[in-house]
């Protein structure tokens, strides 16, 4: 092991043995960071549209359809945009663990910071500029198969005349205290308010996807009591339709 | 340059030769003459492998070790990336060779065992041959994950946080998997029959 060090100097000196350019490192570097940067901005996407689904909840109808609290809960929480928040936060932490000083930071703590700060950032984009409402658009006009296995069950709630719950989109417009809706199997309904309570995200406009609560008065005749809009937040008091 | 000509690098830091060699590569013989003994000797811990092979793979650390040179982190301390480099090659090695590691031998035993024994209960009559080869016995079935840390932090005498960045897992990790490692060899001592 004498001329070891000689042996390596010669093969240095020869050129047989060069140096990796620091570019080379730095750009492998800032490449993970952009990783994680795209994860964590799809974690926070992910928290956006979690929040915005669990305020969407329709607590109120709990009592109407007679569900415990656990049942109710449980076919309504949006389990694609959190198992999602857990995926890309994996990814995330992944990524991050092969930054240069990544590995010092163990799981749980570095799995858990992802998350908390992804729901503060999910928390300020869907409050600030309702991105969390944007974010589920978006996955409903262009994420492949969300509307059938993920959009549609959940509305499917709403599509009971008989329990007085009716969903789907105004076909024509509000006229003479009625209008008619294309619900969510295409059948059309006369739909009257006689009067009922109108959530100010509702404009009664056609092409507006609306939910109702109310009762069914025959096959082809619904009365309702409440209408919402059936994609988006509910909040704010009522207006009374027709106005007294 | 060659060993004739070499600069004087005795009073200077490792994070100062390297500085050097980033802009004269004949500083690198000041690296290699400061570390090929210590690694030398972590091979031979951890691979247990014969002088050729060793010699092999020490020139392969000391390339790679050059060819990353600019990937170094300042904030690192240079022991702890070089024998992060020469980790990675050894158990790269081992898998390829898929030769079983002997991990350590001879005198080492004594060392190995005067330092463990500061953290455990065992205390060896280290004159008897018998006893070193048990040792040896015991060492050998515990898991590679296990070993490494015992030689890193028994034989290296590497501090919790350099363990952790050769090793490249958390400080807590690390904590863990010497007490495990501390345990297992007891256990596989008392499995064996082996008394200390």
């Amino acid at each position: 092991m004498e001329n070891l060090k000689d042996k390596i100097l010669a093969k240095i000196a020869a050129g047989e043995i060069i140096k990796k350019p620091r570019w080379q490192f730095l750009t492998k570097e800032f490449l993970i960071w952009f990783g994680v940067g795209v994860f964590f901005v799809i974690a926070i996407a992910s928290s956006a549209a979690a929040i915005f689904n669990v305020q969407d909840i329709d607590w109120e109808l709990r009592p109407r359809l007679h569900w415990g609290a656990a049942r109710f809960i449980f076919i309504s929480l949006p389990y694609f945009w959190l198992l999602g928040l857990v995926a890309v936060s994996l990814i995330a932490y992944y990524l991050f663990k092969h930054t240069k000083r990544g590995y010092r930071y163990a799981l749980p703590i570095t799995f858990a910071a992802i998350i908390l700060l992804s729901f503060l950032a999910g928390c300020f984009a869907h409050f600030s500029f309702r991105g969390g409402r944007m974010i589920e658009q978006q996955a409903r006009k262009g994420l492949p198969y969300y509307n059938d296995f993920l959009a549609r069950p959940r509305e499917a709630i709403w599509q009971q005349p008989e329990r007085g719950f009716l969903a789907g989109e105004i076909i024509s417009p509000y006229v003479d205290n009625k209008f008619e809706l294309l619900d969510l199997n295409k059948k059309s309904w006369q739909v009257s308010c006689n009067p009922c309570l109108v959530r100010p995200s509702v404009n009664l406009q056609t092409d507006e996807k609306i939910k109702v609560i109310g009762q069914k008065i025959d096959n082809f005749n619904f009365s309702a009591e409440e209408i919402k809009s059936l994609f988006d937040i509910n909040r704010g008091a009522p207006k009374i339709m027709p106005p007294r | 340059m060659t060993s004739m000509n070499l600069p004087a690098c005795d009073q200077k830091s490792d994070e100062e030769i390297i500085a050097l060699t980033l802009a004269d590569q004949g500083y690198y013989a000041c690296l290699i003459e400061r570390y090929e003994q210590k690694l030398t000797n972590y091979i031979r811990r951890l691979a247990g492998l014969g002088a050729e092979d060793t010699e092999d793979l020490l020139q392969d650390i000391f390339i790679k070790i050059y060819q990353n040179l600019n990937d170094f982190d300042q904030n690192l301390k240079f022991s702890s990336w070089a024998y992060r480099i020469a980790h990675n090659e050894i158990i790269s090695h081992w898998r390829k060779s898929s030769s079983r590691p002997r991990l350590i031998g001879g005198n080492e035993v004594e060392e190995f065992l005067h330092n463990v024994a500061d953290e455990t209960n065992i205390h060896v009559d280290l004159e008897k041959q018998s006893v070193r080869e048990d040792i040896q016995k015991v060492l050998e079935k515990i898991d590679l994950k296990y070993r490494e840390v015992l030689v890193l932090k028994f034989l290296e005498e590497k501090s919790y946080e350099e363990i952790a960045d050769i090793l490249k897992k958390p400080l807590g990790t690390i904590s863990t998997l010497i007490s495990r490692a501390k345990k297992l060899f007891k256990k596989e001592a008392d499995k064996l029959n082996i008394k200390f």
